[in-house]
């Protein structure tokens, strides 16, 4: 139950987009059921690292992180469980708003 | 000596095969109905002329261009005719009207039956235009998918205007469409990047998730696929970006996205203009973030946000009866009406490339 260290361009892709699986290969959602779900599961600290990719849109955003809260995650916890590691402030205040 | 069998014998014989031959036909996924008698089908053939300038941002040609297309697709889908797409007047062509073009031949193509032929019957002479014409129907990928061998001769001879177009489509919002823009990495001011990144495909995913959530308004009936074509361009240090979807269009998919009571509050905001040109504004509004940063949105403020906030840039919408743009040279925004009418949305950018030409970068 230690920390976890996700580098999405590394680990998942340097070009996510899309929200559901339908939509591509990058969606929102897989990255949020093959790696936060799993990640909140197993670890006390998730950080993540997001520079490096092409972006991300906010349909990515949403379902990835506010997909979070709709499984039943507290936001409160989402809010203590994880750190952010950007370049670009107003990622971190969009998945905040998500999880308001 | 064979015994000739009885006349009824023969009959239900002949409609045991034809029941078998069926049942195979909708194993493969064919259509319902089995024409028992295939080699009689009437081999229809239909010829539809190109108009002499293939355009859908000038009213005077584009009515002509979007005829063309409802021809197209009424003697292909509806009436199952083999065409001869005739460009022979045709001599200039813009870039959205020739993408709307392509993208009606190639929805024509996935949608009609296999044994359906089109061929082209290309502009001829020597003049300059219809060389250009020619090589447009080529570098456009559009002869190649209609299975005529292409010249091979590459498109390093071709025009200056046209060698450097590049055609994309596909169903989803893969590494493809920011492929497309990652060639020019290191030339567009890597904000502007971000933005164009961000922009582009959440404006695929708006078409995927919106434009294909109802019938559209063309008499061909349903269709399962959700689909995006794009051309990109670069051109005198500037990159064309164009992308459309041939669905309901933004007027039509806004009431299906957004509950009805919003609609009408915020109509009211822009209640001097067309209805259409009112529903695109709308889009803009509806579609910025909550977290209120000007460069994050989704899709279509978020390049319309970009735009403003570059140099040199350009963006229009076109969709339904009604086009808006806005030039960042000259702080103008433009809008306007068609009598006739878009069954899709197709968005233009223009970004100035190999410069830090943002303001933002």
């Amino acid at each position: 139950m230690g920390e976890a260290m996700i580098n999405i361009a590394n680990d998942f892709s340097r070009a996510p987009a899309g929200r559901y699986i339908d939509d591509g290969p990058n969606s929102g959602q897989r990255f949020r059921d093959q790696f936060l779900v799993p990640a909140l599961s197993a670890h006390q600290h998730i950080t993540l690292e997001m520079d490096g990719t092409r972006g991300y849109g906010s349909s990515f955003l949403e379902e990835a992180f506010g997909g979070l809260v709709r499984l039943g995650y507290a936001a409160d916890v989402l809010l203590k469980k994880f750190a952010f590691r950007t370049n670009d402030p107003s990622l971190v205040s969009e998945i905040h708003s998500y999880w308001r | 000596m064979r015994i000739r069998p009885s006349p009824l014998i023969r009959l239900k014989r002949f409609r045991r095969k034809v029941r078998q031959r069926e049942k195979a036909h909708r194993a493969r996924g064919g259509r319902q109905s089995w024409p028992a008698a295939r080699s009689r089908r009437p081999v229809l053939l239909t010829r539809i002329p190109a108009p002499a300038l293939i355009s859908i941002q000038h009213s005077e040609h584009r009515r002509g261009t979007l005829q063309f297309c409802s021809r197209l697709r009424r003697a292909y889908l509806h009436d199952g005719s083999d065409l001869i797409l005739d460009f022979s007047r045709t001599d200039r062509v813009d870039a959205p009207g020739m993408l709307i073009v392509v993208a009606e031949v190639d929805r024509a193509l996935r949608m009609g039956s296999s044994d359906q032929k089109i061929r082209v019957k290309l502009p001829d002479g020597d003049q300059k235009e219809a060389q250009i014409v020619r090589e447009v129907l080529e570098q456009v990928g559009l002869l190649h998918r209609l299975g005529y061998p292409t010249a091979g001769h590459g498109d390093e001879n071709f025009d200056e205007t046209v060698r450097h177009w590049r055609y994309a489509t596909g169903t989803r919002v893969d590494t493809k469409p920011g492929d497309v823009l990652e060639r020019h990495e290191g030339r567009i001011a890597p904000a502007l990047m971000t933005s164009m990144q961000i922009g582009l495909t959440e404006a695929l995913l708006n078409s995927l998730h919106h434009a294909y959530k109802a019938e559209r308004d063309d008499g061909c009936g349903p269709v399962r696929e959700r689909r995006w074509w794009m051309f990109t361009r670069e051109m005198n240090g500037r990159l064309e970006v164009l992308v459309c979807d041939l669905g309901i269009g933004i007027p039509r998919s806004l009431p299906l996205t957004w509950e009805r009571n919003v609609l009408k509050r915020l109509q009211s905001l822009f209640s001097d203009d067309h209805p259409d040109i009112a529903a695109i504004k709308l889009a803009l509004l509806l579609g910025q973030t909550s977290t209120g940063d000007e460069h994050r949105g989704k899709g279509l403020p978020q390049i319309w946000n970009a735009t403003q906030n570059t140099e040199n840039s350009f963006v229009g919408i076109l969709s339904g009866h009604a086009y808006l743009s806005y030039d960042s040279a000259t702080s103008v925004e433009k809008s306007g009406s068609f009598h006739s009418t878009l069954l899709g949305t197709l968005i233009t950018w223009v970004v100035p490339i190999d410069s830090n030409g943002g303001k933002n970068g």
